[in-house]
């Protein structure tokens, strides 16, 4: 099947097979290899993406679902070639350690901070309760969340990174 | 003027990361991220018995697929002398099955294609004849007399029992409990725990065949074990042998042990003389790699009413018995025994520890190790 999906604010053409993933039409079709698979069952988060900017788990959909549609992968996180506060923030409070569920807890934590905009504990915590990270015990990753929303509305500097 | 400790910036400061600027923007190298020339994929048809003598193999169809390179079963590995391998702990551990399955999800037989969505597809078009045998899933009842032996491929090997393990004096003991007001008893479950680091096991094998030099990429926490584990299966110098670890999703002691996986991937890569991968999905991972703890365990303590020892003042401990039974894998491939510590303190004289363990099959046991 032909499809056309904004990616990263690209234009994008593909010939798919009407099964191929959508975690699959990212990594290996269009190369973007910062989207991971851990559980291809929805659970753990790492392939998350954004579908018209709402968190989605990648490996539960089809490549064929995203046509017509913008997708945000962690690689356009830094679009304009400046880090998103949230990849700033999540550097500054040691928000990860091995990486691997980082871009869909950053995409998460991004979607959030777009409605709103002061997120407590709980709220960041409800947010990311659909992406397990083994490394961190999450408190970095609320943490960086937050420091995120404060980088956001200019109440911090962020450190050079 | 800055203070001493932050000059040295040691303990207590921050440090910047330097590999989380990759991490953050997406560009971390993890195992699936590695794509190499010619490379083919693989994918592995697992048992859905947990004890079944394998009566026959059909890969007709599989291998009738368009885009199936080639199916390979232990019967196959068999032949170029690789349907086992050696382990970390000096067990034998079986690649792909070639007389019976010894545990749910064992490797049965691998398919390597030109995408890994061929190959899935090739691994419901294998026929298995399969002849169930009574599954053992206690180590209680792995220890009865007439429980079937899971590990007939040793030689003498008549029963479930994996080793008998005591350390401590045991005269000493003895006395402590002799003289003993009262014996408190526990008896405890540590269940199991599977590390389940969020990137699952895999590898890219890639055997030049030209030099005999093999490449194996790998989400390894153990290169330089692995990489002699894979010259004794091989029968290659290790200078032959590269691992190479790239970052890595996790590993949480998952990611010691050589797994059937990539030993069939670098067979495949040797026979195809093209690169092979093997990344295993989030079930294969649960099943088939290594998990931790599974302890029945007992303990006793030697009392006295009024507060005294029983024992000479010297001593530091407390007289405990504490036998354990686990629930151990089918293999060993983590060293074991090691020191129990979780109700008594081994290296003291008035102590006594004793561990069995048996060979149920309920899965295959990887970095088995008692609590520290």
């Amino acid at each position: 099947m032909q499809i056309s999906v904004k990616v990263n604010g690209t234009e994008r053409t593909a010939d798919v097979e009407p099964r191929l993933l959508l975690v699959h039409l990212v990594r290996d079709t269009f190369g973007l290899t910062g989207t991971h698979e851990g559980c291809d069952t929805t659970s753990c988060g790492a392939c998350t993406v954004l579908l018209d900017g709402t968190p989605v788990k990648s490996c539960t959909l089809f490549g064929v679902q995203a046509d017509g549609r913008e997708v945000t992968t962690v690689e356009g996180l830094a679009a304009g070639g400046e880090l998103d506060p949230v990849q700033v923030a999540f550097k500054e409070e040691h928000g990860l350690q091995c990486g691997f569920c980082t871009p869909g807890m950053m995409l998460v934590g991004k979607a959030l901070l777009e409605r709103n905009a002061d997120p407590s504990d709980d709220d960041v915590r409800w947010a990311i309760s659909g992406n397990i990270c083994r490394c961190t015990g999450y408190v970095n990753i609320v943490n960086a969340i937050r420091h995120a929303a404060r980088i956001k509305a200019g109440a911090t500097e962020p450190a050079t990174v | 003027m800055p203070t001493e400790t932050e000059e040295i910036r040691g303990l207590g400061h921050r440090v910047k990361r330097k590999e989380d600027d990759r991490f953050i923007r997406g560009k971390g190298t993890y195992i699936d991220d590695i794509k190499l020339p010619g490379m083919l994929h693989m994918a592995i048809l697992r048992s859905p018995y947990a004890h079944a003598t394998i009566t026959g193999i059909d890969t007709s169809k599989a291998q009738a697929l368009p885009g199936v390179v080639a199916v390979v079963t232990g019967e196959l590995m068999a032949q170029h002398n690789l349907a086992w391998m050696p382990t970390l702990s000096g067990d034998t551990q079986a690649v792909l099955v070639t007389d019976k399955v010894r545990f749910q999800g064992q490797e049965v037989a691998a398919v390597i294609a030109e995408d890994l969505y061929t190959a899935k597809d090739a691994l419901e078009l294998i026929g298995v004849e399969y002849e169930p045998i009574e599954p053992i899933v206690t180590p209680q009842r792995a220890m009865e007399p007439n429980a079937p032996v899971i590990r007939t491929d040793k030689e003498g090997q008549d029963s479930n029992h994996i080793y008998h393990w005591e350390s401590g004096d045991k005269d000493a003991t003895d006395k402590a409990f002799a003289e003993a007001d009262r014996v408190v008893a526990l008896d405890t479950f540590y269940p199991r725990s599977h590390p389940a680091p969020v990137e699952t096991c895999g590898c890219v094998a890639d055997i030049n065949p030209a030099t005999g030099q093999a490449t194996i990429y790998m989400t390894s926490q153990a290169p330089h074990a692995i990489r002699t584990v894979f010259a004794l299966v091989a029968g290659l110098p290790e200078e032959k042998i590269r691992i190479v670890s790239p970052d890595i999703g996790g590993g949480f002691g998952n990611k010691v042990p050589v797994y059937p996986g990539y030993v069939v991937a670098t067979a495949a890569s040797l026979l195809i003389g093209r690169p092979v991968k093997w990344i295993e999905d989030r079930t294969e991972n649960l099943i088939s790699t290594g998990f931790a703890r599974d302890f029945h365990m007992h303990g006793e303590m030697a009392l006295k009413d009024d507060g005294t020892r029983s024992w000479p003042t010297k001593g530091r401990s407390m007289p405990t018995h504490s036998p354990r039974s686990s629930r151990w894998g089918c293999s060993t491939s983590s060293p074991a025994p090691t020191t129990c510590r979780l109700l008594t303190s081994p290296r003291t004289a008035r102590t006594r520890t004793r561990r069995r363990a048996a060979w149920p099959i309920a899965a295959r046991s990887g970095s088995l190790r008692p609590p520290t």
